[in-house]
């Protein structure tokens, strides 16, 4: 018996949240289901891709690192060129147009190493709204730098220190400002996680990734991919990427998750690969977690991929066998890191790196006349420093 | 559902009978240790406490005050796990007559199983069970495996629409928490707290309990007062502060003195009638 079935994929997904939440879920599930069917709401909402945002994002022929690999073609789906630098962006566009039509003034939104946390100050700035980001006190010492961004397009940053001082902690004490501020404020979460309507919601402002790259590889290449890749943390920029392939049982799906120090060490991030079935942040899905159902805390040396959770229909797809879920470790993902910036003059971010690990493994066992397209769902400059540390080169 | 649930129905009774307002006391266990929670509740009973709330410890309990946060840290620091939990509760079934309400995370009893929790809960002879994040979309299975054993699920309200409060207290029994936000003042509170229990009561015969958390006597005793159709206030976050910051410092014997002294303030606050 699956109950609440409109808002799960399987039985993945849910709303296990308190009744106050709920009540605020209510309102932002019928405001987007009104949204989502409305022509003037989709015309902004790709108004401001096009013109702001500078969609579409090419689908490059990487041929140097083809020739490298010696095997597959590899095309890169370039979100890396979005305006902030990754995918985010598509969401939070989409999310505070949503924001605007419910009438709302506040935006808030949690953030772990603050890509989501600028990716939403820039929105708010955009249209005049007042914007608070729940940050781990941790992280806000460890990524200064993104803090003073987020203070710089006028956000404020509330630094959080309940709990463990870390993302999930930011999550909650975001849930509790949205059920105090309700009248006002719209709660912008950043992945393809969180109680139902979310999951649904990130992923349809994150599908027009997929939509675009099933265009232009028909276009380029008159056929479907063998694969698409996409590194996977909660999951937003792989299910945007994948869902519009999901019909298309002839293209492989793979996530590949940070497997940080290995996986049979207790440092890494791979959900899938380690983890379970349990309840995060509202949702079913597959987490790592204690006997009793306590979240233990991820690791990877990607901010945007240590995330316990992920999106719950990455956990359908992976148990009805559309998507395989792989890993990659810190090492090859900085390997790979290294690579493209080598060969193609790209520097990929350390997420997207994991996607890229993992094609360094797949592409040599296929022939040539296959086709592979990764995500690079963001561009690396925000790692180029922590890179650098953990090359040994201090003082940059 | 009727409110089959005797212990907690008689309680509502006999002390709304004799004019007062049922108290209920919440906790977090584990506490400074699992092997206390006997004597926390027998303090607790000793100073008027009426019915006991006993939550399991949970790391990111999005509906309860930081306190319960801090507590629940330090109890899993200490090895609390809930198959001990469950061990300590039926030993306090057998020491006190005082109906028992469980309060945990769907994640914990998840994660723990729900059939193992279900017959935890028959086994420890628990009187009602809360779980503030399962909401009426969420919480069929659970309810069909606690009716299986006559365990009332404890409905959750906030001020909705009067259907869905409709549906929500239909989905539970034993008695009904109402939350609400906070208003301009003390006053507003009480008035518009009554109008909301007003609206809810017509629709339902279970007791009404005031589910957020009542920091100081005085409040409890204007509520008492000018809210008559509340049955029931919870004190929850005041008690386990005073736990925090009397293990931090002191002894125990001075902790369960506290608590009574604590818990007494309430409840000799809470009589409407002589």
């Amino acid at each position: 018996m699956i109950s609440n079935e409109k808002a799960k994929f399987g039985e993945f997904g849910g709303q296990y949240v308190p009744e106050a939440v709920m009540q605020a879920l209510i309102e932002l599930e019928n405001e987007f289901n009104r949204a989502k069917n409305d022509e003037q709401f989709l015309e902004e909402y790709h108004y401001y891709l096009r013109e702001y945002d500078g969609r579409p994002t090419p689908l490059y022929y990487a041929e140097n690192l083809t020739r490298t690999l010696g095997g597959a073609k590899i095309y890169l789906k370039r979100e890396d060129l979005n305006h902030t630098g990754a995918h985010k962006i598509n969401n939070t566009l989409g999310q505070v147009l949503l924001a605007k039509r419910m009438g709302k003034k506040r935006i808030i939104a949690e953030t772990g190493a603050g890509q989501h946390g600028v990716a939403t100050a820039t929105v708010a700035a955009l249209f005049g709204m007042e914007c608070e980001i729940f940050m781990g006190a941790e992280d806000v010492q460890r990524q200064r730098l993104n803090v003073f961004r987020m203070e710089l397009l006028g956000a404020k940053v509330r630094s959080v220190t309940s709990g463990s001082s870390t993302l999930k902690d930011a999550v909650n004490e975001a849930i509790k400002d949205w059920v105090e501020h309700i009248d006002n404020t719209f709660y912008l979460i950043g992945s393809a996680v969180g109680p139902h309507p979310y999951p649904l919601m990130v992923r349809e402002f994150q599908k027009v990734i997929g939509e675009e790259a099933r265009e232009q590889i028909l276009q380029k290449e008159g056929r479907l991919p063998d694969y698409v890749l996409a590194c996977v943390g909660g999951g937003s920029n792989a299910i945007g990427i994948f869902y519009p392939f999901v019909q298309d049982t002839e293209v492989g799906l793979i996530g590949v998750e940070a497997a940080g120090k290995g996986l049979d060490t207790n440092k890494h991030a791979a959900t899938f690969n380690r983890g379970t079935v349990g309840i995060i942040h509202g949702m079913k899905t597959y987490l790592l977690q204690s006997p009793d159902g306590e979240i233990t805390e991820p690791y990877s040396v990607a901010a945007g991929l240590d995330y316990p959770g992920v999106g719950p229909e990455h956990s359908y797809l992976k148990d009805i066998g559309r998507a395989k879920y792989e890993s990659a470790t810190d090492e090859e993902a900085l390997a790979a890191f290294e690579l493209l910036s080598r060969v193609e003059g790209i520097i990929p971010a350390l997420e997207s790196s994991h996607a890229l690990a993992y094609a360094v493994k797949l592409a040599p066992k296929l022939s040539k006349d296959q086709i592979i397209i990764v995500n690079l769902s963001g561009r690396g400059d925000k790692d180029v420093q922590q890179v650098a540390k953990m090359k040994g080169i201090e003082e940059i | 559902m009727e409110n089959k649930n005797t212990r907690i129905q008689k309680t509502f009774e006999e002390i709304n009978h004799e004019g007062r307002k049922v108290l209920i006391a919440y906790i977090t266990a584990g506490y400074p240790s699992l092997e206390s929670l006997s004597l926390i509740v027998k303090a607790l009973e000793d100073g008027g406490a009426n019915m006991v709330q006993v939550g399991i410890p949970f790391l990111d309990p999005v509906g309860d005050a930081p306190v319960v946060q801090t507590l629940s840290k330090k109890a899993i620091e200490n090895g609390f796990t809930v198959e001990k939990f469950f061990q300590s509760l039926s030993k306090l079934r057998e020491e006190t007559t005082l109906p028992l309400i469980l309060r945990a995370y769907y994640t914990t009893i998840f994660g723990y199983g729900e059939d193992r929790f279900v017959q935890s809960c028959k086994e420890a002879s628990v009187d009602a069970v809360v779980v503030p994040d399962l909401p009426l979309e969420e919480n069929a299975i659970l309810k069909s495996k606690l009716d299986a054993i006559d365990v009332p699920l404890v409905p959750i309200v906030v001020p909705a629409p009067q259907e869905r409060i409709k549906a929500i207290v239909a989905s539970g029994g034993g008695l009904v928490y109402l939350m609400m936000g906070p208003a301009e003042n003390e006053t507003a509170f009480v008035s518009q707290l009554n109008d909301f229990a007003k609206q809810v009561k017509q629709i339902t015969n279970l007791p009404l309990c005031l589910g957020i958390e009542l920091g100081d006597p005085i409040l409890a005793k204007k509520l008492t007062k000018d809210a008559d159709n509340i049955d029931g206030i919870l004190v929850g976050d005041v008690l386990m502060e005073t736990m925090q910051r009397t293990s931090d410092h002191g002894e125990f014997g001075q902790l369960t003195d506290e608590l009574s002294r604590v818990i007494e303030d309430f409840s000799s606050s809470l009589v409407v009638r002589a």
